[in-house]
Protein backbone atom coordinates (compact mmCIF):
# COMPACT_ATOMS: atom_id res chain seq x y z
CA UNK A 1 0.00 0.00 0.00
CA UNK A 2 2.94 2.29 0.64
CA UNK A 3 4.43 1.52 -2.79
CA UNK A 4 1.17 2.37 -4.53
CA UNK A 5 1.07 5.63 -2.53
CA UNK A 6 -2.30 4.77 -1.04
CA UNK A 7 -1.30 6.31 2.28
CA UNK A 8 -0.85 9.61 0.45
CA UNK A 9 -3.79 9.37 -1.96
CA UNK A 10 -6.25 7.43 0.22
CA UNK A 11 -8.96 10.06 -0.06
CA UNK A 12 -8.67 10.30 -3.83
CA UNK A 13 -8.65 6.49 -4.00
CA UNK A 14 -11.95 6.30 -2.16
CA UNK A 15 -13.36 8.90 -4.54
CA UNK A 16 -12.34 6.70 -7.45
CA UNK A 17 -14.54 3.96 -5.99
CA UNK A 18 -17.45 6.38 -5.89
CA UNK A 19 -16.76 7.47 -9.47
CA UNK A 20 -17.04 3.86 -10.59
CA UNK A 21 -20.35 3.46 -8.79
CA UNK A 22 -19.12 0.93 -6.23
CA UNK A 23 -21.23 0.32 -3.15
CA UNK A 24 -18.84 -1.97 -1.22
CA UNK A 25 -15.06 -2.00 -0.94
CA UNK A 26 -12.84 -4.80 0.34
CA UNK A 27 -10.41 -2.75 2.42
CA UNK A 28 -7.41 -3.89 4.45
CA UNK A 29 -6.37 -1.41 7.14
CA UNK A 30 -2.58 -1.65 7.64
CA UNK A 31 -2.33 -4.10 10.53
CA UNK A 32 1.40 -3.53 11.07
CA UNK A 33 0.92 0.23 11.46
CA UNK A 34 -2.31 0.09 13.43
CA UNK A 35 -1.07 -2.48 15.91
CA UNK A 36 2.64 -1.64 16.41
CA UNK A 37 2.89 -3.51 19.73
CA UNK A 38 0.86 -5.85 21.88
CA UNK A 39 -2.38 -4.16 22.97
CA UNK A 40 -1.18 -0.85 21.58
CA UNK A 41 -3.07 0.71 18.72
CA UNK A 42 -2.53 3.70 16.49
CA UNK A 43 -5.81 4.45 14.78
CA UNK A 44 -4.74 7.77 13.30
CA UNK A 45 -4.76 6.61 9.67
CA UNK A 46 -7.65 4.17 9.93
CA UNK A 47 -9.83 6.78 11.66
CA UNK A 48 -9.47 9.08 8.66
CA UNK A 49 -10.25 6.39 6.12
CA UNK A 50 -13.20 4.96 8.02
CA UNK A 51 -14.70 8.40 8.60
CA UNK A 52 -14.42 9.17 4.90
CA UNK A 53 -15.99 5.85 3.89
CA UNK A 54 -18.87 6.51 6.23
CA UNK A 55 -19.25 10.02 4.84
CA UNK A 56 -19.37 8.93 1.20
CA UNK A 57 -21.53 5.84 1.92
CA UNK A 58 -18.96 3.33 0.75
CA UNK A 59 -19.54 0.14 2.74
CA UNK A 60 -16.25 -1.44 3.82
CA UNK A 61 -15.64 -5.16 3.95
CA UNK A 62 -12.79 -4.91 6.43
CA UNK A 63 -9.92 -7.30 5.78
CA UNK A 64 -8.19 -7.50 9.16
CA UNK A 65 -5.24 -9.79 8.42
CA UNK A 66 -3.95 -10.00 4.87
CA UNK A 67 -0.90 -12.26 4.56
CA UNK A 68 1.31 -10.57 7.12
CA UNK A 69 1.66 -9.71 10.78
CA UNK A 70 3.51 -6.91 12.62
CA UNK A 71 7.15 -7.72 13.37
CA UNK A 72 6.47 -8.10 17.09
CA UNK A 73 4.07 -10.95 16.32
CA UNK A 74 6.80 -12.70 14.29
CA UNK A 75 4.94 -15.11 11.99
CA UNK A 76 2.17 -17.67 11.63
CA UNK A 77 3.99 -20.31 13.68
CA UNK A 78 3.58 -18.16 16.77
CA UNK A 79 0.98 -19.73 19.11
CA UNK A 80 0.21 -16.25 20.45
CA UNK A 81 -1.11 -15.20 17.02
CA UNK A 82 -4.80 -16.05 17.55
CA UNK A 83 -4.93 -14.19 20.85
CA UNK A 84 -3.20 -11.10 19.52
CA UNK A 85 -5.33 -10.91 16.37
CA UNK A 86 -8.47 -11.47 18.40
CA UNK A 87 -7.61 -8.52 20.62
CA UNK A 88 -7.07 -6.43 17.47
CA UNK A 89 -10.38 -7.56 15.95
CA UNK A 90 -12.25 -6.73 19.14
CA UNK A 91 -10.59 -3.32 19.40
CA UNK A 92 -11.45 -2.63 15.76
CA UNK A 93 -15.08 -3.64 16.17
CA UNK A 94 -15.42 -1.48 19.28
CA UNK A 95 -13.87 1.54 17.58
CA UNK A 96 -15.97 1.25 14.41
CA UNK A 97 -19.26 -0.26 15.60
CA UNK A 98 -20.99 0.74 12.36
CA UNK A 99 -18.80 -1.66 10.33
CA UNK A 100 -20.73 -4.83 9.61
CA UNK A 101 -18.70 -6.75 7.01
CA UNK A 102 -15.45 -8.44 7.93
CA UNK A 103 -12.85 -10.77 6.47
CA UNK A 104 -11.02 -11.83 9.64
CA UNK A 105 -8.13 -13.54 7.80
CA UNK A 106 -7.74 -13.37 4.03
CA UNK A 107 -6.84 -16.45 1.95
CA UNK A 108 -5.68 -18.66 4.80
CA UNK A 109 -4.61 -21.49 2.51
CA UNK A 110 -2.42 -19.23 0.36
CA UNK A 111 -1.03 -17.53 3.45
CA UNK A 112 -0.04 -20.83 5.08
CA UNK A 113 1.33 -22.24 1.83
CA UNK A 114 3.43 -19.23 0.87
CA UNK A 115 4.73 -18.80 4.43
CA UNK A 116 5.34 -22.37 5.54
CA UNK A 117 5.46 -24.57 2.45
CA UNK A 118 6.88 -22.38 -0.32
CA UNK A 119 9.26 -20.38 1.88
CA UNK A 120 8.36 -16.96 0.48
CA UNK A 121 6.53 -14.99 3.18
CA UNK A 122 6.80 -14.52 6.93
CA UNK A 123 8.44 -17.60 8.51
CA UNK A 124 9.83 -18.64 5.08
CA UNK A 125 9.72 -22.35 5.88
CA UNK A 126 9.37 -25.35 3.57
CA UNK A 127 7.95 -27.89 5.87
CA UNK A 128 4.70 -29.89 6.07
CA UNK A 129 4.64 -29.58 9.84
CA UNK A 130 5.05 -25.81 9.61
CA UNK A 131 2.23 -25.68 7.05
CA UNK A 132 -0.12 -27.59 9.33
CA UNK A 133 0.79 -25.34 12.25
CA UNK A 134 0.25 -22.18 10.18
CA UNK A 135 -3.07 -23.41 8.77
CA UNK A 136 -4.32 -24.27 12.25
CA UNK A 137 -3.08 -21.03 13.73
CA UNK A 138 -4.76 -19.01 10.99
CA UNK A 139 -8.01 -20.94 11.33
CA UNK A 140 -7.95 -20.55 15.11
CA UNK A 141 -7.29 -16.83 14.68
CA UNK A 142 -10.13 -16.46 12.18
CA UNK A 143 -12.56 -18.26 14.49
CA UNK A 144 -11.56 -16.31 17.58
CA UNK A 145 -11.66 -13.00 15.69
CA UNK A 146 -15.12 -13.85 14.37
CA UNK A 147 -16.36 -14.56 17.87
CA UNK A 148 -14.81 -11.37 19.24
CA UNK A 149 -16.47 -9.30 16.52
CA UNK A 150 -19.82 -11.02 17.09
CA UNK A 151 -19.59 -10.18 20.78
CA UNK A 152 -19.45 -6.50 19.82
CA UNK A 153 -21.59 -6.62 16.69
CA UNK A 154 -23.91 -9.65 16.84
CA UNK A 155 -25.22 -9.07 13.31
CA UNK A 156 -21.79 -8.89 11.69
CA UNK A 157 -21.37 -10.59 8.31
CA UNK A 158 -18.20 -12.51 7.47
CA UNK A 159 -16.70 -12.86 4.02
CA UNK A 160 -14.24 -15.73 4.31
CA UNK A 161 -12.12 -15.25 1.23
CA UNK A 162 -10.05 -18.10 -0.07
CA UNK A 163 -8.10 -18.69 -3.22
CA UNK A 164 -9.82 -21.18 -5.49
CA UNK A 165 -7.39 -23.92 -6.36
CA UNK A 166 -7.58 -27.05 -8.43
CA UNK A 167 -5.07 -29.70 -9.44
CA UNK A 168 -5.58 -31.96 -12.45
CA UNK A 169 -3.46 -35.13 -12.68
CA UNK A 170 -1.61 -35.39 -15.96
CA UNK A 171 -1.82 -39.15 -16.31
CA UNK A 172 -3.05 -42.41 -14.76
CA UNK A 173 0.12 -42.83 -12.67
CA UNK A 174 -1.21 -43.70 -9.15
CA UNK A 175 1.34 -41.42 -7.48
CA UNK A 176 0.35 -38.44 -9.66
CA UNK A 177 -3.32 -39.20 -8.96
CA UNK A 178 -2.56 -39.34 -5.23
CA UNK A 179 -0.75 -35.98 -5.27
CA UNK A 180 -3.60 -34.30 -7.16
CA UNK A 181 -6.20 -35.80 -4.83
CA UNK A 182 -4.24 -34.74 -1.77
CA UNK A 183 -3.76 -31.17 -3.04
CA UNK A 184 -7.42 -30.97 -4.00
CA UNK A 185 -8.30 -31.77 -0.41
CA UNK A 186 -5.57 -29.67 1.16
CA UNK A 187 -6.90 -26.54 -0.59
CA UNK A 188 -10.03 -26.83 1.55
CA UNK A 189 -8.27 -27.39 4.86
CA UNK A 190 -8.46 -23.87 6.41
CA UNK A 191 -12.10 -23.45 5.33
CA UNK A 192 -12.86 -26.97 6.63
CA UNK A 193 -11.46 -25.91 9.97
CA UNK A 194 -13.45 -22.70 10.28
CA UNK A 195 -16.65 -24.21 8.87
CA UNK A 196 -16.38 -27.44 10.86
CA UNK A 197 -16.36 -29.61 7.74
CA UNK A 198 -14.99 -33.11 8.19
CA UNK A 199 -11.87 -34.19 6.31
CA UNK A 200 -10.89 -37.56 4.89
CA UNK A 201 -9.18 -40.14 7.05
CA UNK A 202 -6.04 -39.64 4.93
CA UNK A 203 -5.96 -35.91 5.65
CA UNK A 204 -6.65 -36.55 9.32
CA UNK A 205 -3.70 -38.95 9.44
CA UNK A 206 -1.52 -36.44 7.61
CA UNK A 207 -2.37 -33.74 10.13
CA UNK A 208 -1.75 -36.12 13.03
CA UNK A 209 1.63 -37.08 11.54
CA UNK A 210 2.54 -33.42 11.33
CA UNK A 211 1.86 -32.32 14.84
CA UNK A 212 -1.87 -31.56 15.00
CA UNK A 213 -3.49 -33.14 18.04
CA UNK A 214 -6.84 -34.88 17.64
CA UNK A 215 -8.22 -32.85 20.52
CA UNK A 216 -7.34 -29.58 18.74
CA UNK A 217 -8.90 -30.80 15.51
CA UNK A 218 -12.06 -32.10 17.17
CA UNK A 219 -12.40 -28.83 19.08
CA UNK A 220 -12.67 -26.89 15.81
CA UNK A 221 -15.03 -29.44 14.26
CA UNK A 222 -17.46 -29.17 17.17
CA UNK A 223 -17.87 -25.44 16.79
CA UNK A 224 -21.10 -23.80 15.71
CA UNK A 225 -20.45 -21.77 12.56
CA UNK A 226 -21.92 -18.24 12.41
CA UNK A 227 -24.97 -18.08 10.18
CA UNK A 228 -23.90 -14.93 8.37
CA UNK A 229 -20.85 -16.36 6.64
CA UNK A 230 -20.11 -15.89 2.97
CA UNK A 231 -17.45 -17.84 1.10
CA UNK A 232 -15.26 -15.59 -0.99
CA UNK A 233 -13.67 -17.42 -3.90
CA UNK A 234 -10.75 -15.70 -5.58
CA UNK A 235 -9.62 -16.77 -9.03
CA UNK A 236 -6.56 -16.04 -11.13
CA UNK A 237 -5.28 -17.66 -14.29
CA UNK A 238 -2.67 -19.65 -12.33
CA UNK A 239 -5.13 -21.22 -9.88
CA UNK A 240 -5.67 -24.33 -11.97
CA UNK A 241 -2.64 -26.59 -12.08
CA UNK A 242 -1.55 -29.74 -13.77
CA UNK A 243 0.32 -32.28 -11.66
CA UNK A 244 2.95 -33.25 -14.18
CA UNK A 245 4.65 -36.62 -14.55
CA UNK A 246 7.46 -35.41 -12.27
CA UNK A 247 4.92 -34.68 -9.53
CA UNK A 248 5.30 -30.92 -9.84
CA UNK A 249 2.40 -28.53 -10.28
CA UNK A 250 2.33 -26.42 -13.43
CA UNK A 251 -0.12 -23.65 -14.17
CA UNK A 252 -2.85 -24.67 -16.59
CA UNK A 253 -4.31 -21.26 -17.26
CA UNK A 254 -8.09 -20.98 -17.41
CA UNK A 255 -9.09 -24.59 -18.15
CA UNK A 256 -12.32 -25.31 -16.26
CA UNK A 257 -12.87 -21.73 -15.10
CA UNK A 258 -14.28 -20.06 -12.03
CA UNK A 259 -17.72 -21.64 -12.46
CA UNK A 260 -16.41 -25.19 -12.09
CA UNK A 261 -13.93 -24.49 -9.30
CA UNK A 262 -16.28 -22.25 -7.33
CA UNK A 263 -19.00 -24.91 -7.65
CA UNK A 264 -16.70 -27.35 -5.86
CA UNK A 265 -16.42 -24.91 -2.96
CA UNK A 266 -20.17 -24.37 -2.91
CA UNK A 267 -20.92 -28.08 -3.00
CA UNK A 268 -18.67 -28.58 0.01
CA UNK A 269 -19.92 -25.78 2.24
CA UNK A 270 -23.36 -24.78 0.88
CA UNK A 271 -22.99 -21.16 1.86
CA UNK A 272 -23.61 -17.88 -0.02
CA UNK A 273 -20.71 -16.99 -2.24
CA UNK A 274 -18.84 -14.01 -3.62
CA UNK A 275 -16.19 -13.68 -6.31
CA UNK A 276 -13.71 -11.85 -4.12
CA UNK A 277 -10.64 -11.33 -6.34
CA UNK A 278 -9.53 -11.57 -9.92
CA UNK A 279 -7.37 -9.65 -12.36
CA UNK A 280 -5.17 -10.00 -15.40
CA UNK A 281 -1.46 -9.22 -15.60
CA UNK A 282 -1.81 -8.14 -19.22
CA UNK A 283 -3.68 -4.84 -18.97
CA UNK A 284 -4.84 -4.96 -22.58
CA UNK A 285 -6.60 -8.27 -21.87
CA UNK A 286 -8.31 -7.02 -18.71
CA UNK A 287 -11.72 -6.27 -20.26
CA UNK A 288 -11.94 -9.73 -21.85
CA UNK A 289 -10.99 -11.41 -18.58
CA UNK A 290 -13.42 -9.32 -16.56
CA UNK A 291 -16.38 -10.20 -18.78
CA UNK A 292 -15.46 -13.88 -18.83
CA UNK A 293 -15.36 -13.91 -15.04
CA UNK A 294 -18.71 -12.15 -14.97
CA UNK A 295 -20.25 -14.73 -17.30
CA UNK A 296 -18.93 -17.49 -15.03
CA UNK A 297 -20.61 -15.74 -12.13
CA UNK A 298 -23.86 -15.43 -14.03
CA UNK A 299 -23.85 -19.12 -14.88
CA UNK A 300 -23.32 -20.12 -11.24
CA UNK A 301 -26.05 -17.73 -10.16
CA UNK A 302 -28.44 -19.25 -12.67
CA UNK A 303 -28.03 -22.64 -10.98
CA UNK A 304 -29.45 -21.19 -7.77
CA UNK A 305 -26.22 -20.49 -5.89
CA UNK A 306 -26.68 -17.31 -3.82
CA UNK A 307 -24.03 -14.88 -5.05
CA UNK A 308 -23.51 -11.52 -3.43
CA UNK A 309 -20.62 -9.78 -5.18
CA UNK A 310 -17.92 -9.57 -7.80
CA UNK A 311 -14.55 -7.99 -7.04
CA UNK A 312 -11.66 -6.86 -9.21
CA UNK A 313 -8.26 -6.80 -7.54
CA UNK A 314 -7.27 -4.10 -7.23
CA UNK A 315 -8.34 -0.49 -7.38
CA UNK A 316 -4.89 0.64 -8.53
CA UNK A 317 -1.93 -1.10 -10.11
CA UNK A 318 0.29 -3.03 -7.74
CA UNK A 319 4.05 -2.98 -7.17
CA UNK A 320 6.02 -6.25 -7.18
CA UNK A 321 2.77 -8.18 -7.02
CA UNK A 322 3.87 -10.56 -9.79
CA UNK A 323 6.65 -11.84 -7.56
CA UNK A 324 4.26 -12.05 -4.59
CA UNK A 325 6.07 -9.13 -2.94
CA UNK A 326 8.92 -11.54 -2.27
CA UNK A 327 11.43 -8.75 -2.98
CA UNK A 328 11.16 -4.98 -3.12
CA UNK A 329 12.18 -4.42 -6.74
CA UNK A 330 9.67 -1.73 -7.65
CA UNK A 331 8.14 -3.31 -10.77
CA UNK A 332 4.69 -2.01 -11.56
CA UNK A 333 2.06 -4.65 -12.30
CA UNK A 334 -0.72 -3.11 -14.41
CA UNK A 335 -3.55 -5.07 -12.78
CA UNK A 336 -5.56 -2.14 -11.44
CA UNK A 337 -8.78 -0.49 -12.44
CA UNK A 338 -6.63 2.64 -12.31
CA UNK A 339 -2.91 3.05 -12.89
CA UNK A 340 -0.62 4.51 -10.23
CA UNK A 341 -1.25 8.03 -11.55
CA UNK A 342 -4.91 7.24 -10.82
CA UNK A 343 -5.79 7.34 -14.53
CA UNK A 344 -8.45 4.81 -15.37
CA UNK A 345 -7.52 1.70 -17.32
CA UNK A 346 -9.72 0.06 -19.93
CA UNK A 347 -10.69 -2.59 -17.41
CA UNK A 348 -11.78 0.14 -14.99
CA UNK A 349 -14.05 1.56 -17.61
CA UNK A 350 -15.34 -1.94 -18.33
CA UNK A 351 -16.07 -2.50 -14.64
CA UNK A 352 -17.98 0.77 -14.54
CA UNK A 353 -19.87 -0.30 -17.65
CA UNK A 354 -20.79 -3.56 -15.92
CA UNK A 355 -22.07 -1.68 -12.87
CA UNK A 356 -24.04 0.84 -14.94
CA UNK A 357 -25.55 -1.96 -17.03
CA UNK A 358 -26.85 -3.90 -14.03
CA UNK A 359 -27.50 -1.24 -11.41
CA UNK A 360 -31.19 -0.90 -12.19
CA UNK A 361 -31.77 -4.52 -13.08
CA UNK A 362 -33.84 -6.63 -10.65
CA UNK A 363 -31.59 -8.63 -8.34
CA UNK A 364 -28.49 -6.48 -8.83
CA UNK A 365 -28.94 -2.94 -7.49
CA UNK A 366 -30.28 -4.62 -4.38
CA UNK A 367 -29.03 -8.15 -3.93
CA UNK A 368 -31.67 -10.60 -2.66
CA UNK A 369 -29.04 -13.10 -1.49
CA UNK A 370 -27.31 -10.43 0.58
CA UNK A 371 -30.56 -9.03 1.92
CA UNK A 372 -31.48 -12.51 3.10
CA UNK A 373 -28.18 -12.83 4.97
CA UNK A 374 -28.56 -9.37 6.49
CA UNK A 375 -32.08 -10.13 7.67
CA UNK A 376 -31.12 -13.40 9.36
CA UNK B 1 12.67 2.42 -19.37
CA UNK B 2 11.14 0.02 -21.88
CA UNK B 3 10.12 -2.21 -18.98
CA UNK B 4 8.51 0.76 -17.29
CA UNK B 5 6.62 1.67 -20.45
CA UNK B 6 5.44 -1.85 -21.12
CA UNK B 7 4.34 -2.26 -17.50
CA UNK B 8 2.17 0.82 -17.76
CA UNK B 9 0.87 -0.19 -21.16
CA UNK B 10 1.53 1.52 -24.46
CA UNK B 11 -2.03 2.69 -24.88
CA UNK B 12 -3.07 5.97 -23.26
CA UNK B 13 -5.98 5.74 -20.84
CA UNK B 14 -9.51 6.01 -22.20
CA UNK B 15 -10.07 9.34 -20.46
CA UNK B 16 -6.83 10.91 -21.69
CA UNK B 17 -6.24 13.40 -24.48
CA UNK B 18 -2.55 12.75 -25.11
CA UNK B 19 -2.16 14.75 -28.33
CA UNK B 20 -3.76 17.88 -26.95
CA UNK B 21 -2.03 17.63 -23.57
CA UNK B 22 1.31 17.00 -25.26
CA UNK B 23 0.92 19.86 -27.74
CA UNK B 24 0.03 22.34 -25.01
CA UNK B 25 2.85 21.11 -22.77
CA UNK B 26 5.32 21.19 -25.65
CA UNK B 27 4.32 24.77 -26.40
CA UNK B 28 4.70 25.86 -22.78
CA UNK B 29 8.05 24.10 -22.42
CA UNK B 30 9.39 25.97 -25.45
CA UNK B 31 9.47 29.30 -23.59
CA UNK B 32 12.46 28.51 -21.32
CA UNK B 33 14.19 26.71 -24.20
CA UNK B 34 13.95 29.80 -26.45
CA UNK B 35 15.26 31.96 -23.61
CA UNK B 36 18.27 29.68 -23.25
CA UNK B 37 18.88 29.65 -27.00
CA UNK B 38 18.81 33.45 -26.97
CA UNK B 39 21.16 33.81 -24.00
CA UNK B 40 23.74 31.43 -25.47
CA UNK B 41 23.55 33.00 -28.90
CA UNK B 42 22.25 29.86 -30.55
CA UNK B 43 19.03 31.44 -31.79
CA UNK B 44 20.69 33.86 -34.16
CA UNK B 45 22.98 31.16 -35.56
CA UNK B 46 20.09 28.73 -36.08
CA UNK B 47 18.12 31.50 -37.86
CA UNK B 48 21.08 32.17 -40.12
CA UNK B 49 21.57 28.45 -40.93
CA UNK B 50 17.88 28.01 -41.71
CA UNK B 51 17.71 31.25 -43.65
CA UNK B 52 14.85 32.61 -41.57
CA UNK B 53 14.40 35.77 -39.55
CA UNK B 54 14.71 35.29 -35.78
CA UNK B 55 10.95 35.77 -35.26
CA UNK B 56 10.25 33.19 -37.98
CA UNK B 57 12.72 30.77 -36.42
CA UNK B 58 10.97 31.14 -33.05
CA UNK B 59 7.53 30.59 -34.57
CA UNK B 60 8.73 27.56 -36.57
CA UNK B 61 10.43 26.19 -33.45
CA UNK B 62 7.29 26.69 -31.40
CA UNK B 63 5.15 24.79 -33.93
CA UNK B 64 7.70 22.02 -34.19
CA UNK B 65 7.91 21.67 -30.42
CA UNK B 66 4.11 21.49 -30.12
CA UNK B 67 4.15 18.55 -32.54
CA UNK B 68 7.09 17.01 -30.69
CA UNK B 69 5.20 17.40 -27.39
CA UNK B 70 2.15 15.63 -28.84
CA UNK B 71 4.38 12.83 -30.11
CA UNK B 72 6.01 12.52 -26.69
CA UNK B 73 2.65 12.25 -24.90
CA UNK B 74 1.40 9.60 -27.31
CA UNK B 75 4.59 7.59 -27.39
CA UNK B 76 5.12 7.46 -23.65
CA UNK B 77 1.43 7.01 -22.86
CA UNK B 78 0.74 6.54 -19.17
CA UNK B 79 4.40 6.86 -18.21
CA UNK B 80 4.32 10.49 -19.37
CA UNK B 81 1.62 11.20 -16.77
CA UNK B 82 3.87 10.42 -13.82
CA UNK B 83 4.38 13.66 -11.88
CA UNK B 84 7.51 12.32 -10.18
CA UNK B 85 9.32 10.72 -13.09
CA UNK B 86 7.91 12.78 -15.96
CA UNK B 87 10.76 15.29 -16.02
CA UNK B 88 13.28 12.48 -16.43
CA UNK B 89 11.37 10.87 -19.30
CA UNK B 90 11.04 14.30 -20.85
CA UNK B 91 14.79 14.98 -20.60
CA UNK B 92 15.48 11.61 -22.24
CA UNK B 93 13.08 12.52 -25.03
CA UNK B 94 14.73 15.95 -25.37
CA UNK B 95 18.11 14.26 -25.66
CA UNK B 96 16.78 11.93 -28.35
CA UNK B 97 15.32 14.92 -30.16
CA UNK B 98 18.72 16.66 -30.04
CA UNK B 99 20.37 13.55 -31.44
CA UNK B 100 17.82 13.37 -34.23
CA UNK B 101 17.38 17.08 -34.91
CA UNK B 102 20.52 18.88 -33.80
CA UNK B 103 22.94 16.24 -35.00
CA UNK B 104 21.14 14.65 -37.95
CA UNK B 105 18.49 16.90 -39.47
CA UNK B 106 19.92 20.39 -38.86
CA UNK B 107 23.11 19.73 -40.87
CA UNK B 108 20.97 18.46 -43.75
CA UNK B 109 18.54 21.38 -43.56
CA UNK B 110 21.39 23.84 -43.17
CA UNK B 111 23.38 22.54 -46.11
CA UNK B 112 26.20 21.27 -43.92
CA UNK B 113 26.32 24.30 -41.61
CA UNK B 114 26.21 23.59 -37.87
CA UNK B 115 26.22 25.67 -34.70
CA UNK B 116 29.60 25.39 -33.00
CA UNK B 117 31.04 26.35 -29.61
CA UNK B 118 28.60 27.90 -27.08
CA UNK B 119 25.86 28.02 -29.73
CA UNK B 120 26.06 24.24 -30.17
CA UNK B 121 25.99 23.81 -26.40
CA UNK B 122 22.93 26.08 -26.35
CA UNK B 123 21.09 23.87 -28.86
CA UNK B 124 21.85 20.77 -26.80
CA UNK B 125 20.95 22.32 -23.44
CA UNK B 126 17.80 23.97 -24.75
CA UNK B 127 16.43 20.66 -25.99
CA UNK B 128 17.22 18.89 -22.74
CA UNK B 129 15.67 21.79 -20.82
CA UNK B 130 12.65 21.68 -23.12
CA UNK B 131 12.28 17.95 -22.49
CA UNK B 132 12.54 18.36 -18.74
CA UNK B 133 9.97 21.16 -18.76
CA UNK B 134 7.69 19.17 -21.07
CA UNK B 135 7.87 16.07 -18.89
CA UNK B 136 7.43 18.13 -15.74
CA UNK B 137 4.41 20.09 -16.89
CA UNK B 138 2.56 17.39 -18.88
CA UNK B 139 1.19 15.40 -15.90
CA UNK B 140 -0.56 18.51 -14.65
CA UNK B 141 -1.84 19.71 -18.04
CA UNK B 142 -3.05 16.16 -18.73
CA UNK B 143 -5.16 16.16 -15.57
CA UNK B 144 -6.84 19.41 -16.53
CA UNK B 145 -7.85 17.87 -19.84
CA UNK B 146 -9.19 14.57 -18.49
CA UNK B 147 -12.55 13.56 -19.83
CA UNK B 148 -15.15 12.67 -17.21
CA UNK B 149 -15.81 8.96 -16.79
CA UNK B 150 -19.44 9.44 -17.76
CA UNK B 151 -18.42 11.17 -20.99
CA UNK B 152 -16.25 8.38 -22.27
CA UNK B 153 -17.80 6.33 -24.99
CA UNK B 154 -17.51 2.63 -24.29
CA UNK B 155 -15.76 1.09 -27.24
CA UNK B 156 -17.03 -2.23 -28.54
CA UNK B 157 -13.96 -4.01 -27.21
CA UNK B 158 -14.86 -2.96 -23.65
CA UNK B 159 -18.49 -4.09 -23.79
CA UNK B 160 -19.83 -7.52 -22.93
CA UNK B 161 -18.73 -8.93 -26.28
CA UNK B 162 -15.13 -8.47 -25.11
CA UNK B 163 -15.49 -11.91 -23.53
CA UNK B 164 -15.74 -13.49 -26.96
CA UNK B 165 -12.44 -13.73 -28.81
CA UNK B 166 -14.38 -14.23 -32.04
CA UNK B 167 -12.72 -17.46 -33.11
CA UNK B 168 -14.31 -18.46 -36.45
CA UNK B 169 -15.77 -21.92 -36.86
CA UNK B 170 -13.84 -23.75 -39.57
Amino acid sequence: MAATEHYRHWKADLQLCVALGLSHLRYGPPLHLTCPARDRYDWSFVDLVMAEMKEIHLTPIVDLCHFGVPSWLENFQNPELPGALTAYAEAFARRYPWVRFYTPVNEMYVCAKMSALDGVWNEQMRDEKAFAAAAFNLARASIAMTEAILAVRPDAIFVNSESSEFCQPCCPDPEIQRIAQFENERRFLPLDLIYGHSVSEGMRRHLRDHGIKDTDFDGLMAREVPRRSIIGVDYYEWNERLIDSDGRARSLGELFGWYVIASQYYDRYKRPMMHTETNRMDASDGPRWLWRQWHNLQLLRSTGVPLVGFTWYSLTDQVDWEIALGKAIGNVDPVGLFDLNRDIRSVGLTYKRLIDMHMDQPGYGTCPALEKIMAQ
Amino acid sequence: MSGFLSAHGYEPGPTQRPFLAGAISGTLATAPAVALLYVLGSLAIEARILGLPIAGTIIAGWLLMAVAGAAYARLLGRAANDPRGGWLFGMAFGFALWAAGGVFILPLAGDGQLPTGPAATGVFLSLVLWGGALGGVLPFIHRLLHRRLDDVEIAVNLGSTAAAPGIPRP
